[in-house]
C-alpha cells in the first residue's frame, strides 16, 4: 500500500514554512500588543517625571524645592518689571514685595488662583481622608473577611452578602459620590460636638451638660468624615476580597489543631489565624490606600474645597472634643482635587506649568509608591510563608 | 488545662460569648448589604423625587406658552446655522477669488479712516478755506493738506492694520494706493479709479452669491422678529407666574413689617400690601392669548423661510475656488432638506399646541429619558434630557473598548501562552502597575498632552483617510475614548489572564499531541474554551469605563449635545458630554433639594443601574458559559 501522503505519515514532521511565518507574525502582532500598552504607560509616567522633576529639585542644595512641600497654596502672582522681565511670585512674597518698593513698576500684572505656593494642604488634607478611610474600611473589611472566611455557611445569606459585595465592586465611583452627598453630608443622621448648632439643620441636639456645648445631630456637611467614609465604603468590596484571600493561604490544620487542643473558636481565630493572616492583610491594606488615594470623584462633593487658607488643625475651634469634631468636620483640600483645579478649572496658562507638573508629579509618585509597596510585600510574604 | 475546655462563659441576653462575637463578624459582614440598601435607598429618594417636579416644570412650560415659543426658539437657531454657514462660505470664496481686490477695498477704507482720524483739523480747516474766497488762504491749505497727506502717506504702518495685511503679496497695488492717497481730497471724496475698478470686478464675481446670501438671509427674518417679540411675552409671563406664587408671603411680610412702622410709612406699606393680588389660579387663558394668536402668523413665517431659503440654497453657485466654501456649502445643501422636515415637524407641533392640554406624566418620564437636550444653565429654561449624556457615554465606552479589547485580550493570550517566562514575570506586574494610575493623572495627561500630540497628527495629509480628521477641538470623545481605553486594559487583562489560566492543562496537550502548532492549540482550542470569562472580563472592562469620572471630565469637551450623525464616523472627533461628567461638573453648583440636583441623582441612578446590570450580566455568562472548562 503506497502511503497517503507525505505529510499525514510522519506527525512529527516541522511546520510547513507557511505555517511556520504565519504562527511568527501572529505572535508577534500579540508581543506588540503587550508592549504598545507598556509603551503607552511609560510615555505617560514618563512625561509625568521629565517635566516635573524640575520643579520638585533644583540645582543647588538642598537639592530639593522644600517650599512646594511646606507652602500653603495661594495665589500666583505674575508681572514684567521695568526691564521688561517676567517675574512669578507667590502671594506672600508679592505683597512683601509691594510693601518694600511701593515705587517699584509693575507691568501686566496677572494672578492665578491656587496655582503658587506649595501642596502641604493638599497632602495634609488627602492624608487625613486616607487615615479615616482606612480606619473604618479596615475595621469593617477584617470583621467581614472573618465571618466569611470562619463563620458563615453556605446559604441563602450568604449568597446574598457575596453578591452586594461583587454589585458594590462595580459601582462607579462617582454614584459613592453622590451617596455620600445624600447621606453623609446632606443628612442629619450624623452628630457633631459643637458650642453652636445649626438648629436649622439639625434633627435635635442634646446639651451636654457639664460644659456649655451640644451633640447636634445636623450632619457633617462637607467634610473629612464625610470624605473618608465615603472613600471607605469604596473601597470596603476591595479590602475585603483582599482580606479573604489572605485568611484563605492560612492552612486548615492550623485551625484543627488549634480547636482540637480545646480554644474556643474566638480563641483559634485570634491566635491560630489572624496572626498568621496579618502579612496578607497589610498588604490588602497597602492596595486600599492606593485605590482610595487615587480617587478624585467620590470627594469631590463630600470633602474637598478648592483653596484654604490653614490647615485644618489650625482652623478647628475649641478644646478637647470640640475640637477635634471641628477639625474632622472640616472640608480639605485634596492632592488629587487640587490636581483637577489646576488643570481642569483654571483657564489655561503657561504660569500654572509648575504648579500642575509638580503636583501630578508628586501625586504620582505617591501612588506608585504604594502601589510597589504593596506587589513588593505580596511577593516577600508568598516566598516567606510556606506551610 | 481544663480552661479550654470550658464551653459555659457568662451570657447576655440568652447569647453567650462566642455567639455575641459570631455576631459582630456576621453584622460587618452584612454591613455590605445594608450600604447597598442604603446608596440605592438614597439614590432613589431624590431620584424619584424629580419626577413630580419635572412634570410641574413641563406642566408650567406647556400653560406659560413656553412650549410654543421653543419651537420658534428652535426653528429660528437652525436658520441661523444656514446663515452663518453661507456668510462664512461667502467670505472664504470671496477672498480666494478676490484677495487683491478685497484688499485694495479694505485697504482704501482703513486708509480713508486714517486719513479722517488724523487729519480732522486740517480737513476742517480747508474746507473753510474753499468756502472763503482768499486764495493765499486756499493755497495755504491746500498745501497744508498735501504735506498731510504725504507725512501721513509715508508713516503708515502696514502691520498695525489687518486689511493692509492682505496687501501683502500686492506691491503695486499698495504703491498705487498710496499714490492715489496723496492726491485725496476729502471733501470731494472721489474713490480712485482702480478702487471703483476693484470694487467692480469682485462685486460682478460675487454677484449671484450675493443674490443667494441676502435671500437666504432674508428668509428667516419674519420668524426672528416674531421670535423676539413672543419670548419678551413669555418671559413677562413667568416672571408674573413667580411673583403670584409668592404674593401671599409677600403680603404677609409687609403686613409683618408695618406693625413696627408709624404714621406715613405704616400707610404706605399698607397701600402696597393692598395693591398685593392673591389669585387662586393664575389667568393663563388671558395672558397667553397673544401666544395664540401668533399661530397663524408664525405658519405664515415658516413658510416663507422655507420658500425664500430654498429658492436661496438653489442660487448658491456650484462651482468655488475655494475649498472651504465648497465643503461649507455642501453642508447647506445637505443641511436643507432634514432642516425643512424639522421645520415642519416643529410647525405642526407648535401649531397643536393648547396651553390647557394635559401633560401626561408618562409623558414628563418619557422626556427625560428621550429628551436630547439638556439645558441647566439658562435664564430662559431648564430642560433635562438623558439622550446627549447618555449617548456620549456609550460613545466615548466604545471607542475606549475599540481599543482595549484586542490590546488586552492579545497581551493576556500572549503572557500567558507564548511569552517566556521572563517576560512573564516582567510584564504581568507592569500592566497591574497601570491599573495603580489615577484616572486623574491620565485625565491630566490627556489635557496636557495627548489632546495636542492628536491635534498634530490629525493635520497630516497621509492620515487624513481616517474619519473625523483633522480634528477641530483638542478635547473630543476620541481623546477621552483612547485614555479610558489605557485605563480598562488591566481589567480586561488580568480576568482574561485568569480565565486562560483556568484552561485545563489537558486540553492544550492534547491539541499538541495531535500535531497542532502551537498558536493553533492556543487560538482553536485554548481561547474557545476560556471564552466565557473572556466575555465577562469583557463586560467588566466597560463596567470600569463607563462609570469613570475623572478622564472624561477633563478630556470629553463637555460639550451637551447630540452627535451630528450625518457626520457619520467622523462624530468620534467631536467635543461631547458624559453622564458621569455632568454630575461631577454641576453637582457642586446646585443646591440641595433642587429640580436640578434631583435630576443628576436621576442620572446617578441610571448609572447605577447600568453597572449593576453590567455586572449581573458578567456573572450569568460566567455561570453559564463556564461549564465549557
Amino acid at each position: 500500500m503506497p502511503p497517503e501522503s507525505a505529510s499525514s505519515a510522519n506527525p512529527f514532521r516541522s511546520l510547513s514554512r507557511r505555517r511556520q511565518i504565519r504562527d511568527g507574525a501572529t505572535t508577534g502582532l500579540f508581543a506588540t500588543f503587550t508592549y504598545i500598552v507598556l509603551a503607552c504607560a511609560v510615555v505617560i509616567i514618563g512625561k509625568i517625571c521629565f517635566d516635573g522633576l524640575p520643579v520638585l529639585f533644583k540645582a543647588e542644595a538642598p537639592f530639593v524645592n522644600t517650599e512646594f512641600f511646606t507652602k500653603k497654596t495661594m495665589t500666583l502672582n505674575q508681572f514684567y518689571t521695568a526691564e521688561g522681565e517676567m517675574v512669578r511670585m507667590d502671594n506672600d512674597d508679592y505683597l512683601a514685595f509691594k510693601e518694600s518698593n511701593p515705587d517699584a513698576v509693575i507691568k501686566d500684572h496677572k494672578a492665578f488662583s491656587y496655582a503658587g505656593g506649595g501642596i502641604v494642604g493638599p497632602l495634609v488634607g488627602t492624608m487625613m481622608l486616607v487615615i479615616v478611610c482606612m480606619s473604618a474600611a479596615l475595621f469593617i473589611g477584617i470583621s467581614a473577611a472573618v465571618y466569611l472566611n470562619e463563620y458563615a455557611k453556605k446559604g441563602r445569606a450568604l449568597n446574598a452578602i457575596r453578591l452586594s459585595i461583587m454589585n458594590l465592586a462595580g459601582v462607579p465611583s462617582i454614584v459613592y459620590g453622590l451617596f455620600g452627598a445624600a447621606f453623609f453630608v446632606h443628612s442629619p443622621f450624623f452628630p457633631v460636638f459643637t458650642h453652636t448648632p445649626d438648629l436649622e439643620k439639625a434633627l435635635f441636639t442634646i446639651p451636654l451638660w457639664p460644659t456649655d456645648g451640644y451633640l447636634s445631630f445636623q450632619g457633617w456637611g462637607s467634610s473629612v468624615l464625610a470624605g473618608g467614609l465615603t472613600l471607605a465604603v469604596m473601597a470596603l468590596p476591595v479590602i475585603i476580597a483582599a482580606c479573604e484571600e489572605s485568611l484563605k493561604a492560612v492552612p486548615k490544620g492550623f485551625r484543627e489543631a488549634s480547636l482540637a487542643l480545646g480554644a474556643t473558636k474566638w480563641q483559634m481565630i485570634r491566635t491560630a489565624v489572624l496572626p498568621y493572616a496579618t502579612p496578607g492583610i497589610l498588604t490588602a491594606s497597602v492596595l486600599g490606600i492606593t485605590r482610595v488615594a487615587g480617587e478624585t470623584a467620590p470627594i469631590m462633593f463630600t470633602a474637598a474645597v478648592a483653596g484654604k487658607d490653614k490647615l485644618p488643625w489650625e482652623d478647628a475651634k475649641g478644646s478637647g472634643l470640640y475640637w477635634l469634631s471641628d477639625m474632622m468636620t472640616q472640608s480639605v483640600q485634596a492632592l488629587p482635587y487640587h490636581i483637577y483645579v489646576v488643570t481642569g478649572k483654571l483657564p489655561d496658562d503657561p504660569a500654572l506649568k509648575d504648579m500642575q507638573y509638580g503636583s501630578v508629579f508628586v501625586f504620582l509618585l505617591l501612588v506608585i509608591g504604594f502601589a510597589m509597596i504593596s506587589v513588593y510585600l505580596r511577593a516577600r510574604f508568598r516566598n516567606k510563608l510556606k506551610w | 488545662m481544663a480552661k479550654h475546655f470550658q464551653r459555659k462563659g457568662q451570657r447576655l441576653l440568652g447569647l453567650d460569648k462566642q455567639s455575641w462575637i459570631k455576631g459582630f463578624f456576621g453584622s460587618n459582614a452584612g454591613l455590605s448589604i445594608v450600604v447597598l440598601f442604603l446608596i440605592c435607598l438614597f439614590l432613589m429618594i431624590e431620584a424619584f423625587r424629580f419626577f413630580p417636579a419635572h412634570h410641574e416644570l413641563l406642566k408650567v412650560n406647556r400653560q406659560s406658552g413656553q412650549e410654543f415659543v421653543d419651537h420658534i426658539i428652535d426653528e429660528a437657531d437652525g436658520y441661523q446655522e444656514f446663515v452663518s454657514y453661507t456668510n462664512q462660505a461667502y467670505f472664504a470664496e470671496y477672498d480666494e477669488r478676490f484677495e487683491k481686490e478685497r484688499g485694495i477695498k479694505d485697504s482704501w477704507g482703513a486708509l480713508l479712516g486714517e486719513i479722517e482720524d488724523n487729519g480732522e483739523d486740517q480737513i476742517e480747516v480747508l474746507e473753510e478755506a474753499r468756502d472763503g474766497d482768499d486764495p493765499a488762504v486756499l493755497e495755504k491749505a491746500e498745501a497744508e493738506w498735501k504735506a498731510f497727506l504725504a507725512e501721513l502717506t509715508s508713516e503708515v504702518d502696514r502691520a498695525e492694520i489687518d486689511s493692509f495685511n492682505r496687501l501683502e503679496e500686492y506691491p503695486e497695488a499698495w504703491n498705487d494706493l498710496l499714490k492715489s492717497a496723496l492726491t485725496y481730497d476729502p471733501i470731494e471724496e472721489e474713490t480712485p479709479a482702480f478702487v471703483a475698478d476693484a470694487i467692480k470686478t469682485q462685486e460682478e464675481g460675487m454677484k449671484s452669491f450675493t443674490e443667494a446670501k441676502t435671500e437666504i438671509t432674508a428668509s428667516g427674518r419674519a420668524l426672528k422678529d416674531l421670535r423676539a417679540k413672543l419670548v419678551k411675552i413669555t418671559a413677562q409671563i413667568a416672571e408674573d407666574v413667580e411673583l403670584d406664587k409668592s404674593a401671599a408671603d409677600r403680603k404677609a411680610a409687609i403686613l409683618e413689617g408695618a406693625k413696627v412702622l408709624e404714621g406715613e410709612a405704616r400707610e404706605a406699606a399698607l397701600a402696597e400690601a393692598e395693591k398685593i393680588v392673591i389669585r387662586d389660579e393664575f389667568p393663563y387663558a388671558e395672558r397667553v392669548k397673544p401666544l395664540s394668536e401668533s399661530k397663524e402668523n408664525h405658519e405664515k413665517a415658516a413658510a416663507e423661510l422655507r420658500e425664500k431659503l430654498t429658492t436661496g440654497i438653489a442660487k448658491l453657485p456650484t462651482k468655488f475656488q475655494s475649498d472651504k466654501a465648497a465643503e461649507l456649502v455642501a453642508k447647506i445643501r445637505n443641511g436643507r432638506e432634514p432642516y425643512l422636515k424639522n421645520l415642519d415637524r416643529s410647525v405642526q407641533k407648535a401649531s397643536e399646541w393648547q396651553f390647557d392640554e394635559k401633560v401626561g406624566f408618562l409623558q414628563s418620564i418619557a422626556k427625560f429619558f428621550f429628551g436630547s437636550k439638556w439645558v441647566t444653565n439658562s435664564s430662559w429654561t431648564e430642560v433635562y434630557g438623558l439622550g446627549p449624556l447618555f449617548t456620549g457615554s456609550i460613545m466615548i465606552s466604545l471607542i475606549a473598548l475599540f481599543v482595549a479589547v484586542p490590546l488586552s485580550i492579545g497581551a493576556a493570550i500572549y503572557v500567558n501562552r507564548l511569552a517566556t517566562r521572563r517576560e512573564q514575570t516582567l510584564i504581568k506586574p507592569s500592566i497591574e502597575m497601570i491599573q495603580a494610575i489615577p484616572s486623574i493623572v491620565l485625565g491630566f495627561f490627556g489635557i496636557m498632552v495627548l489632546g495636542e500630540v492628536l491635534q498634530d497628527l490629525s493635520q497630516r495629509p497621509f492620515l487624513s483617510w481616517i474619519p473625523g480628521f483633522p480634528i477641530q477641538d483638542r478635547l473630543n470623545a476620541l481623546n477621552a475614548g483612547l485614555l479610558l481605553g489605557l485605563m480598562a486594559v488591566p481589567t480586561i487583562f488580568t480576568l482574561c489572564e485568569d480565565a486562560l489560566n483556568n484552561v485545563p492543562r489537558a486540553f492544550s496537550e492534547a491539541s499538541l499531541a495531535l500535531g497542532a502548532s502551537k498558536l493553533q492549540t492556543v487560538i482553536r482550542v485554548v481561547v474557545p474554551s476560556a471564552i466565557s470569562g473572556i466575555l465577562a472580563a469583557v463586560l467588566l472592562g466597560l463596567g470600569r469605563v463607563i462609570g469613570e469620572t475623572m478622564v472624561v471630565l477633563l478630556v470629553a469637551g463637555n460639550r451637551i449635545a447630540m452627535p451630528a450623525w450625518g457626520d457619520g464616523v467622523s462624530i468620534i472627533t467631536q467635543p461631547t458630554h458624559t453622564m458621569t461628567g455632568i454630575i461631577a461638573q454641576e453637582m457642586p453648583e446646585v443646591g440641595a433639594g433642587t429640580l436640578h440636583y434631583r435630576a443628576l441623582f436621576l442620572v446617578g441612578l441610571v448609572l447605577f443601574s447600568i453597572s449593576l446590570m453590567i455586572n449581573v450580566g458578567a456573572q450569568k455568562i460566567i455561570k453559564r458559559l463556564g461549564h465549557a472548562s
